[in-house]
Parts: C-alpha cells; sequence; structure tokens
C-alpha cells in the first residue's frame, strides 16, 4: 500500500474519530452518562494518536523523496537537506492544515488529561466543541486539499520535483511558521473551556486558572513568532525595516491583542468576579481571530506580498465557519447573560479594576482597527468602490498613540489599589514615576536640541527651528518620557518588593540580595514575572521609537568613493565574485568610518541561485550596536564599472526591540511556571 | 459606591474627543487609489493631482536610464493601454520587463507621465501558492 492511499485512509478513519467523540460527548453531557463521557475521553486520545500517525506518514513521505504525492513533489526535491525536508510539512497549505490538525488533536488529549479529574462538569463540552474544531480542518483535508494526494498519471510528467524555495531554505523558516501555529492553535484551548463553563451554567469554576497558562503559552508563542517574522524581514529582505502593516502580519497581532487584555482582565475575574462578560467575549473574539489570521495569512483573500495563492472555495468555507463560530458562540454568551452579571461594581476611576476596563477597550478598539483596516480593501472592492491600497502611514496614525496609551496604563495599572486607591496612595506610588518621566522628557527635549545643534554644524538653532524638531519627533519624545516613567513604576515595585523580603525572619539577621530576589519570585511569581514582562515590553517601545530618527540614503556609489551617512561615511572598498554549489555571489566590501576611523567593514551581497536565475536575493549586512544599526544593502550592480546601487540606511535603537523582545518572552517563561493559587491573592 | 453617572460621561468624552481628532488629521495618503494602467490611460483627469498606486505591465525594450539624475524610464501597460512612468528610486530586485509592477506616485498635470518613487515587482514567472511566509513580491 503506497504512502498515498495509507494516508488519505488515516484522514478518512481521523475524520471518523472526530464524528463519534464529538456525539459520544454532546450525549454524554446531555444524559450526564460517565461511560459515555470516559468513551469521548478515549476518542481524544485516539484522534491525537491519529493524527501522530498522519504526520509522521507526510514526513515519512518527504524523507523517503516519495514523489507520487503531491505535495511533496511541490515542496521538495531529492537534494534538500534533512531539515529542510521536515519543515516542508508546514510549508504548503495542505501540510499546514494537517499541521494545524497535529497540534489541535495533541494539544486537546493534554487539556483533556489535565483537567479530566478537576472539571468533569466541563470536560464532555470542552471535548465535543475541541474536536468540531477538529473535524473541520480534517474535513478541508479530505474534501478540499489532501496532502497525500497523489498524482493521477505518472509523476514523471509532472516535472522534475520543485523544491522548497531557496529564499526560505533558512532557520527562520523552521521555527517561525511553527510559533505562530502554536501560537494560534493553543487559542482554542481557553475558548473551548471559555464556552463550557458558559454552557455548563459554571461561571464561578476555575476554568480561567485552568487555561490562564494555555493562553500564557498561546501569547508567548504569538509574540515569538511575530518578533521573529519581524526580525527575519529585517536580517532578509534587505528593505531596512521589520514592520510594515501587511495583512499576513496582521493577521498575527490582531489576536495577540485580544488574547494580552483576556490575560489581564482574568485577574479581575479570579480576584473580585468581574468582567466575566468581558473575560468570555475576549476568549471568543481571540479564538476567532486566530481563524481570521489562518483564513486570511492562506486564502489569498486580502492582497499581500506574503504572495499565498488565491483560493475563493477555501476563502468561502472559511468565511462559513467563521460566521459559525462567532454568531454560535455570541448566542451562548447572549443565552447566558444574566447568569455572568458581576459580582461587584466599578466604584472608583482611580481603580485597578478600571485600569483594567479601560485596558480591554483599548486593545480590543486596537484588534478590530487592525482588523478592519486590513480587510478594508477587500471590502471596498467587492462594494463596487473600486480597489484601494492601505499605507502604512494610515495604520501608524492610529497605533502610535493607541500603542502610547498602552504604555501609559502599563505603567499605571499595577500601581493603582483594588477598588479605590486613596489619595495616600496615589502619592506614595507615583510621585517619584512621574518626576522621573517628566525629568526624561525635559531631557529629550534638551538633547534634541544638543542633536540639532550638532546638525547644523555649531550654529544655535532657533526657537522655530526646535520648535519643529520637537514637534517632528513628538511621539518620540512621549514615548521617551513614558518609557522612563513606566520603568521607574517597575523599578520600584521591585525596590520596595526586594525590601521587604530581606527582613530577615525574627532573630536572624537580613537577607543577602539573591536570597531576598530568589524569595521575592517564589512568593508572586505572577506579579514579578509579569513585571519583567511589562519592563519588555516598555524597552520593545522604547527601540520602535528610534524610528523617528532614522536616515535613509540610496546612492550609486564606485570602487574607492565614500560617501556621507548621519555621523558616519561609508566607502566601497570594492567587489567580489565567488561561487558555490547552489548560487553564484556578488559581494561588495564596504567599510564603515567615523571620524575616519574604520569601525566595522561590511560585505553585503547578491546572490543567484541556479534553481533561481530570475530572481536575485539581497544580503543585507550590518553594524549593530545598541544605539544604531547602521544597514546596508545592494541593489544592482554594474560589474563592468563597479558601481553599485547602495541602500544605507541608520536605525536607531532597533537592537533595543529584541532584547525587550527576549525579556518578555523571559517573563514568561516564568510566569507560566508559576503554581496556581498562592499567588491568585497576591496581584 | 458604584462609579457616578458623571465620571463615566467625562471619560466617555475624553476618548470620544481623542478619536475624532485622531480621525479628522489622518494622513491623506494612508489610504490610495489602485487602478490598472488602462483606467488610468483612458480617463486621465479622475487622477491627476493626488497619490495612486497603477498596476501594469512593463513594455519589453522601454527600459532606460537617464545618465544625469539617474532616473529610470520605461512604459508600462495593461489591455493595450501605456502610460510613460519615470521612476527615481532603485529598481526592485524582481523588476523585469514584461513583469508585472505596482508603482505609487503621481500622474503628471497633463496626464502624460506618471513619476513615481516607490515600486514593487512581481517576477514574470507565474506562482501558484508560495509556501511559507517569503514575500513573491519585492519593495523598493
Amino acid at each position: 500500500m503506497s504512502v498515498a492511499t495509507l494516508g488519505t485512509i488515516t484522514l478518512l478513519v481521523l475524520f471518523a474519530m472526530c464524528l463519534t467523540t464529538a456525539g459520544l460527548a454532546m450525549i454524554g453531557a446531555h444524559r450526564r452518562s460517565a461511560r459515555l463521557i470516559g468513551g469521548a475521553v478515549q476518542g481524544v486520545y485516539a484522534i491525537a494518536a491519529l493524527a501522530g500517525f498522519a504526520s509522521s506518514l507526510i514526513i515519512y513521505a518527504f524523507l523517503a523523496d516519495d514523489f507520487s504525492i503531491q505535495y511533496v513533489h511541490h515542496t521538495s526535491d531529492s537534494a534538500m537537506p534533512l531539515f529542510y525536508k521536515i519543515t516542508a510539512f508546514w510549508g504548503g497549505l495542505d501540510g499546514s492544515l494537517l499541521f494545524w490538525v497535529l497540534l489541535l488533536s495533541v494539544f486537546s488529549a493534554m487539556a483533556v488529561a489535565a483537567n479530566r479529574k478537576r472539571h468533569p462538569e466541563l470536560i464532555p463540552h470542552v471535548i465535543w466543541i475541541l474536536v468540531l474544531i477538529d473535524l473541520f480542518f480534517v474535513g478541508l483535508l479530505i474534501f478540499v486539499k489532501n496532502p497525500f494526494e497523489p498524482f493521477l498519471l505518472e509523476p514523471e510528467l509532472a516535472g522534475n520535483p520543485r523544491g522548497l524555495n531557496p529564499l526560505l531554505q533558512n532557520a527562520y523558516m523552521i521555527i517561525h511558521p511553527p510559533s505562530l501555529y502554536l501560537g494560534y492553535v493553543s487559542l482554542a484551548v481557553p475558548y473551548a473551556f471559555g464556552m463550557a463553563a458558559v454552557i455548563a451554567g459554571q461561571v464561578d469554576a476555575a476554568w480561567q486558572q485552568s487555561v490562564r497558562r494555555w493562553t500564557l503559552f498561546s501569547w508567548t508563542f504569538l509574540s515569538f513568532g511575530l518578533v521573529l517574522g519581524g526580525l527575519w524581514a529585517y536580517e532578509e529582505l534587505g528593505w531596512g525595516g521589520y514592520w510594515a502593516w501587511d495583512p499576513v502580519e496582521n493577521a498575527g497581532l490582531f489576536p495577540w491583542f485580544t488574547a494580552t487584555a483576556f490575560l489581564h482582565s482574568i485577574m479581575i475575574q479570579e480576584r473580585r468576579g468581574m468582567m466575566r462578560r468581558w473575560n468570555v467575549s475576549l476568549v471568543i473574539i481571540s479564538f476567532w481571530l486566530s481563524i481570521v489570521g489562518t483564513f486570511l495569512t492562506r486564502s489569498g483573500v486580502v492582497q499581500s506580498v506574503h504572495a499565498f495563492g488565491k483560493d475563493p472555495v477555501l476563502a468561502m468555507i472559511f468565511g462559513v465557519f467563521l460566521l459559525v463560530i462567532l454568531f454560535g458562540s455570541f448566542g451562548v454568551l447572549i443565552w447566558r447573560w444574566q447568569l455572568l452579571r458581576s459580582r461587584a461594581e466599578l466604584e472608583s476611576v482611580l481603580s485597578r479594576e478600571f485600569a483594567f476596563m479601560i485596558n480591554n477597550w483599548l486593545f480590543l478598539a486596537m484588534a478590530l482597527f487592525v482588523l478592519g483596516s486590513t480587510m478594508w480593501p477587500t471590502f471596498h472592492e467587492w462594494l463596487g468602490q473600486g480597489r484601494i491600497t492601505i499605507r502604512e502611514s494610515h495604520y501608524n496614525h492610529y497605533m502610535v498613540p493607541a500603542g502610547l496609551a498602552a504604555l501609559l496604563l502599563t505603567g499605571i495599572g499595577p500601581l493603582l489599589a483594588w477598588r479605590r486607591s486613596s489619595t495616600d496612595s496615589l502619592q506614595r506610588q507615583f510621585v517619584i514615576p512621574l518626576a522621573v518621566g517628566l525629568v526624561t522628557l525635559v531631557g529629550v527635549m534638551v538633547w534634541e536640541y544638543i542633536r540639532l545643534q550638532r546638525v547644523l554644524d555649531g550654529v544655535t538653532p532657533s526657537v522655530a527651528q526646535l520648535r519643529a524638531a520637537w514637534m517632528d519627533h513628538v511621539w518620540a519624545l512621549a514615548c521617551f518620557s513614558l518609557s522612563a516613567f513606566t520603568t521607574a513604576t517597575i523599578v520600584q515595585e521591585f525596590a520596595r518588593g526586594l525590601a521587604v523580603a530581606r527582613k530577615p525572619a525574627p532573630g536572624k539577621p537580613p537577607r543577602s540580595l539573591p536570597d531576598a530576589v530568589i524569595r521575592l519570585f517564589m512568593q508572586a511569581r505572577r506579579r514579578y514575572g509579569g513585571y519583567i514582562i511589562h519592563l519588555g515590553v516598555t524597552v520593545v517601545c522604547f527601540g520602535i521609537a528610534g524610528k523617528a530618527y532614522g536616515i535613509e540614503r540610496k546612492v550609486d556609489i564606485y570602487p574607492g568613493e565614500t560617501v556621507e551617512l548621519g555621523h558616519y561615511e561609508i566607502r566601497h572598498d570594492g567587489l567580489r565574485a565567488t561561487e558555490d554549489w547552489q548560487k553564484q555571489m556578488i559581494t561588495g566590501e564596504f567599510a564603515v568610518l567615523r571620524d575616519g576611523e574604520v569601525v566595522e567593514r561590511l560585505e553585503p551581497a547578491r546572490w543567484w541561485y541556479f534553481q533561481l536565475p530570475d530572481q536575485p536575493t539581497t544580503e543585507v549586512d550590518r553594524h549593530m550596536s545598541l544605539a544604531e544599526d547602521v544597514y546596508l544593502s545592494m541593489m544592482t550592480i554594474d560589474l563592468t564599472t563597479g558601481k553599485t546601487q547602495l541602500r544605507m540606511f541608520i536605525n536607531p535603537l532597533v537592537n533595543w526591540v529584541w532584547i525587550g523582545t527576549a525579556l518578555m518572552l523571559f517573563g514568561s517563561a516564568i510566569c507560566i511556571g508559576t503554581r496556581k493559587q498562592k499567588d491568585a491573592a497576591r496581584v | 459606591m458604584a462609579l457616578s453617572k458623571t465620571s463615566m460621561f467625562v471619560i466617555a468624552g475624553l476618548i470620544g474627543v481623542a478619536s475624532i481628532v485622531l480621525i479628522l488629521s489622518a494622513p491623506d495618503e494612508g489610504m490610495l487609489d489602485y487602478i490598472y494602467v488602462d483606467k488610468v490611460v483612458d480617463s486621465p483627469s479622475d487622477y491627476v493631482g493626488r497619490d495612486i498606486q497603477i498596476h501594469g505591465l512593463v513594455v519589453a525594450d522601454s527600459l532606460e536610464q537617464d545618465q544625469r539624475t539617474g532616473d529610470y524610464h520605461f512604459g508600462v501597460e495593461y489591455k493595450g493601454r501605456r502610460l510613460a512612468v519615470v521612476f527615481d528610486g532603485q529598481l526592485p530586485d524582481t523588476f523585469a520587463e514584461g513583469g508585472e509592477v505596482v508603482a505609487t506616485g503621481r500622474l503628471d498635470d497633463d496626464g502624460r507621465v506618471f513619476r513615481s518613487s516607490e515600486m514593487s515587482a512581481k517576477c514574470p514567472s507565474k506562482y501558484e501558492e508560495e509556501p511559507g511566509g517569503a514575500p513573491a513580491a519585492a519593495r523598493s
């Protein structure tokens, strides 16, 4: 039996298993039959096993160079390195859907296994919800995009196996898509639990604790995947930036926004029994947006430079699925609306609850704005109004202030008291950070003056020029002072926490600093882990603000010439032609000079893969420092004269974006490791 | 004591005002019309005087570079209608005669020449779905 046949049969069995399991779970829930529910649980494990088997089959097909299967033929060839043959599994549409099924099946099994004893009333509902979602994707695989589809005729007629585009054969391809998929798919679990709790009427159940870790897991992988995509674009593609508000980029961002809101809002529910309607809504929307994201990325409905093919059939199927989820879920919510009433009311504007509510509205607004703007060109066209393109300036105009508002809340939120902050408490909490923020603002305004003076070659800037500089960079200035404010709040919290943690046990000497730090994290891991994540976010914002001071120049430069770039000089030291088994390379040799001294030698290049002679790739090279990147990218090269079209960038503070992200992930790891209940009281 | 209606109104009002200010100050070139070259050539007066994006195929053997200014001159066409383009940036990696381009810029007042500083190009060879996340169109 061929792999293609075995694979297809596995998918059919998987489909039948999903149907059966969902049926068992639904009937078992209705009849409260432990036997049927037990059967459903076994079904979930069987589904995971079948999905695992199907996945290993497709991987085997790749490793064995089974080109009778169309998918293998399209995305692999015999010469490809082993690693990329495995990653080709999720490289194309069909395989990526199977990857979705694998992840969802495994996560479902894990979630059921972990929570079966803890939430017996919820489990049947969790099962049929997760399995029905799985069923949809398995159905897609069988009826629309079977990765095991063989060639009907002789495979030789199809030509040579295409192989993975060499542009994609890098480490990023191995990590970036799976990370995003992990983030997307894991949102199904909190969704299933949230819906199960509402359906079962168990609104006080601690379902949110069980799913907090899943949501954090999802959030972590979405964050990682998003930033990795940005880093990939920055390092490999040569246009000098890392985020372009492209629809596929946005598709990863909007579920991230609502997941962030959910992670915060859930604390309010835990602590005060409030915002339950918000939380159910947020978890529905987050999951829904993860499907929208998958749909946008793979259906070609929206124009994108990530040129996935257009697939109207797939688009329509997904569209129906999305409508069913949306109306079904919110229908259930509305049915249980009264039951989800808050236990308490908002008492004051100066309370943490209120800050979190504003946070919810802000992040929801950002998610809907990005979604709406991404979809707007498509709707505009459907309405017969002609086609339009949304530019970055549209997104930045709204998202920059919104992001700064979020940064402000990051500083304020943790410092506000529950229910109501007294004047005393406000004073105690905010005086120092506000002072730090104001001093920073004045400081950067003064620094602008100094910078302007340098640009004008020592001439004192006029008031008008200074004011223009401040206005030009107003958002960056605001960002710097808010970053300082928020950082001060976090440092203050740590300092105060450490002071308490250092207090000795009676009759003993004061604890050492490392000891105190460890105590701090063990007592309130979630809180301090959260602060580290906030610090990471603040650092990322700081890094983004550097863009306001960036420089870009395009020049034609001959070997031996030197051009100016900000306070650097770039000297063309020649070109070099080389070749390896895969490609021809022209490498430029450039010296980056500052005050006449060579700071670094950079070697941007252009590569022509033999496989893709019409599609040269641009390899950038950059000089990295904490202050800025000097980034060089060669465009066209004239080999007879050596004339090179060079694109040069100075990207201030860009490396802080990556540093901040690492901090975020580190903080997240601390939080995920938290043992639940003890921390709830501490936040 | 619950949050007073006054506080809620004030907050909502502030947010509302901020949103309106943002919307009114939105940049004009945030949204651009995207038109195929044949429509532009047929009714240029509709498109003069503002930034737009045009989509067409690069006419074979039409690419020239002005040695003095470095600008590129080429023709784009769609469904038989042809438009002259002057481009002052650097040609994207995948620019090729016969290939599709999307150029951002402005039509001259006389509607004969399109001046552009930003362009993305798709390789002339046809793709089906691209695996993974690589851009098939390079941007300049």
